[in-house]
């Protein structure tokens, strides 16, 4: 009966978003190097701030979630640096004073910062657990802010903005952390509805008709965002992520199908009734039919110049500074991929690639870790969330897909989307913090270490114990036939269902892989995703 | 900048990228399985009992957990609530139905909680704690099982 838990991996953690940082800060200084032949002026103070960020960050971890992935941090503080780097690189490429690197480090801070809160005050997500349908509302209310006339921004053809005096913002991105929350919280409680079975057709098992009221919502609202606010992308992120939270939840690959089908449909309506979208699939399918014109901002320049940026790169880049992605419409936010492409190489963007694969993985792991269905799903869609951004993003700017206008994940310019994602991060941290903390003991011969849950010192216990409880009610003492039975009276202490759960599907032993208590019956019910281990 | 100078210092940056991915899948690699962690339900673990030749399996043979074997704990609750150590998904088992223990002399007794439809040794309703063994066969609802050695 052994339970798996993980070392606090601390110099490995800081060695690790040492080394990310350093990624874009070579970067920078290469920038300099080839752009000017010396190194920036005032470098040394940007590496004393660019290095204190992630030394502020990762001591907060430290104390507060000494138990996190060693890699999460790293991975993020890579992407960012490199964001930061390429636009600090496509400023230079203007001759006004342009700024929008500090802006977005600005931005980096504000993240970091959000980052730093959610990992000390929001240690046990679950508290978001509650309230399904109010955070459902919050975000189709975010996502269809932008339509508020006076308050949304058009901005290029997309009405994806809100305008706060000078600042605009994008609610959508905030919608992504909160309809995340919501899916989980709901799919946690009803996915034994959902995975009921219906009628075979062609040999796929198809969801039963009535179940698909809540799919059907969201469908609904992502046709309603495609529609009105001409954005493609975020519908496709938003039914996607609904899609893949309900694949996780229910293991039925048939809702995805479905699914899919039913998004396909809705495209291929909305195509007829908005030119935006069927402008982006032409420009996508035939782009040299779309020569440039007098506005680059309404043609196929953005696509065209983005191959031939990505041609002039080949292999290895043409160099940091050295190629011109500024040729490019939104060479810094929509088109980042391309740009770093262009300057870095095909081996620069594969390592990207990577890079978000990588992110996305760790995130899936904690989520694969947690014995709980809520947190278990919670961090499959966050996960998600990085992976199909950088996938319709990057596969847009690549012309793998039609291009949306998304943010490239930490690395494109745009202030609302950067603190989000910190904060999306932020999440799986704590996620993976308390997937991986050790099992705590409670002393066997007394009830102090149950009743100790209460105690905020050892509120982190309850997120692992209560969890495997189920419904939430630790009894200390059980009054049975009017007797007492105490947790371990006879010296040997129960098997706590926490324990009892991981056996189930961790430990190599035969018997226990039979599912070792009937608790663990129970729980493996509950957590599809806990058939297949690690 | 000499072009033989930034065209080293690109493949040199491109290196350390991917130097730092092959960190990153390291670390993933060493990270892989995590730390095996001797519990304190371990000491009595079962195979102290298999050694000794007690029971350490409870068997389902019947009813919805059929074919289940599951390793045995100290003390066992059985019934519906999830507070139990054995929960059952039967709707002929009360939320506390019974509850099987293991004495100090290695001996395994079960107990009936006041259960609705009671707890069955060998066919027999139990009225008091009995004595049960390898050979017997416990049924609660419609779920029979019984240790194994």
């Amino acid at each position: 009966m052994d339970a798996r838990s993980f070392r606090r991996r601390s110099i490995v953690s800081f060695v690790g978003i040492f080394f990310g940082q350093s990624i874009g800060f070579l970067s920078y200084l290469l920038i300099g190097l080839f752009r000017n032949n010396a190194l920036p002026v005032g470098w040394v103070g940007v590496a004393v701030i660019w290095y204190s960020v992630g030394v502020v960050v990762f001591l907060g971890a430290r104390i507060a979630i000494p138990y996190v992935d060693p890699v999460i941090l790293p991975i993020v503080f890579a992407l960012t640096g490199l964001g930061l780097a390429m636009i600090h690189r496509i400023d230079l490429a203007f001759p006004d004073d342009r700024a929008d690197m500090p802006s977005q480090f600005i931005a980096v801070v504000v993240g970091v910062v959000a980052l730093l809160v959610i990992i000390f005050f929001l240690k046990d997500p679950r508290r978001l657990k509650g309230f399904p349908y109010l955070l459902a509302l919050l975000g189709c209310f975010l996502l269809l802010l932008p339509l508020v006339p006076g308050l949304g921004r058009e901005i290029n053809g997309a009405r994806i903005w809100i305008g706060l005096g000078p600042f605009s913002f994008q609610p959508a991105e905030v919608a992504k952390l909160v309809l995340a929350a919501s899916f989980a919280a709901y799919l946690a409680d009803n996915k034994e509805v959902l995975a009921g079975a219906g009628r075979k057709v062609l040999g796929v098992e198809l969801p039963r008709l009535r179940d698909l009221g809540p799919v059907a919502l969201v469908w609904g609202v992502s046709v309603l965002v495609m529609v009105t606010q001409t954005d493609f992308g975020t519908a496709l992120l938003f039914f996607g992520l609904f899609l893949a939270m309900v694949y996780v939840a229910t293991g039925k690959g048939s809702w995805v199908i479905v699914g899919l089908g039913l998004f396909l449909a809705a495209g291929t309506v909305a195509v007829q009734f908005t030119s935006h979208i069927q402008r982006r699939i032409d420009y996508w399918l035939r782009p040299f039919d779309f020569p440039p014109g007098s506005d680059p901002y309404h043609d196929a320049t953005q696509i065209i110049q983005a191959q031939f940026g990505m041609s002039s790169g080949g292999l290895i880049g043409t160099g940091w500074g050295l190629g011109r992605p500024t040729l490019v419409p939104f060479a810094s936010s929509d088109m980042i991929a391309t740009s770093l492409a262009e300057e870095i190489g095909i081996v620069g963007l594969m390592a990207i690639i990577i890079l978000y694969g990588l992110l996305a993985f760790r995130g899936l792991k904690a989520a694969l870790m947690a014995t709980e269905p809520f947190l278990k799903l919670f961090g499959a869609g966050l996960s998600f969330v990085f992976l199909l951004q950088s996938f319709i993003v990057i596969g847009g700017a690549t012309r793998l897909l039609p291009l949306t206008g998304l943010i490239t994940p930490f690395l494109s310019q745009g202030g609302s989307a950067m603190m989000v994602n910190w904060m999306l991060v932020a999440l799986i941290l704590v996620i993976s913090h308390q997937t991986r903390r050790p099992v705590i003991e409670l002393d066997p011969t007394s009830t102090a270490g149950v009743t100790g849950l209460e105690d905020e010192a050892t509120q982190e216990i309850s997120v692992k114990v209560l969890a495997q409880i189920g419904s939430g009610v630790i009894q200390p003492v059980q009054q049975i036939n009017g007797e007492q039975i105490r947790l371990g009276t006879d010296g040997a202490p129960l098997v706590k269902p926490s324990e009892v759960y991981q056996i189930s599907y961790r430990s190599p032993e035969p018997v226990s892989e039979a599912a070792a208590l009937g608790v663990a019956r129970h729980h493996d019910e509950d957590t599809y995703f806990g058939r297949g281990t690690d | 900048m000499a072009e033989f100078t930034v065209l080293v210092l690109k493949i040199a940056f491109l290196a350390i990228v991917w130097l730092f991915i092959v960190f990153i899948a390291s670390v993933v690699n060493s990270d892989m399985v995590g730390r095996r962690q001797r519990t304190q339900a371990s000491v009595d673990s079962a195979w102290a009992r298999k050694r000794k030749n007690e029971p350490w399996v409870l068997a389902i043979d019947s009813g919805a957990h059929a074919g289940d074997r599951l390793q045995l704990v100290p003390k066992v609750r059985i019934g519906r609530s999830d507070a139990c150590e054995l929960v059952l998904s039967d709707d002929y088992v009360s939320s506390m139905h019974a509850i099987l223990s293991r004495q100090d002399n290695g001996t395994w007794v079960i107990r009936d909680l006041g259960s609705t439809n009671g707890t069955y040794v060998n066919g027999n309703r139990l009225q008091d704690p009995t004595i049960v063994g390898p050979a017997d066969i416990i049924r609660v609802g419609e779920v029979q099982m019984r240790l194994e050695l």
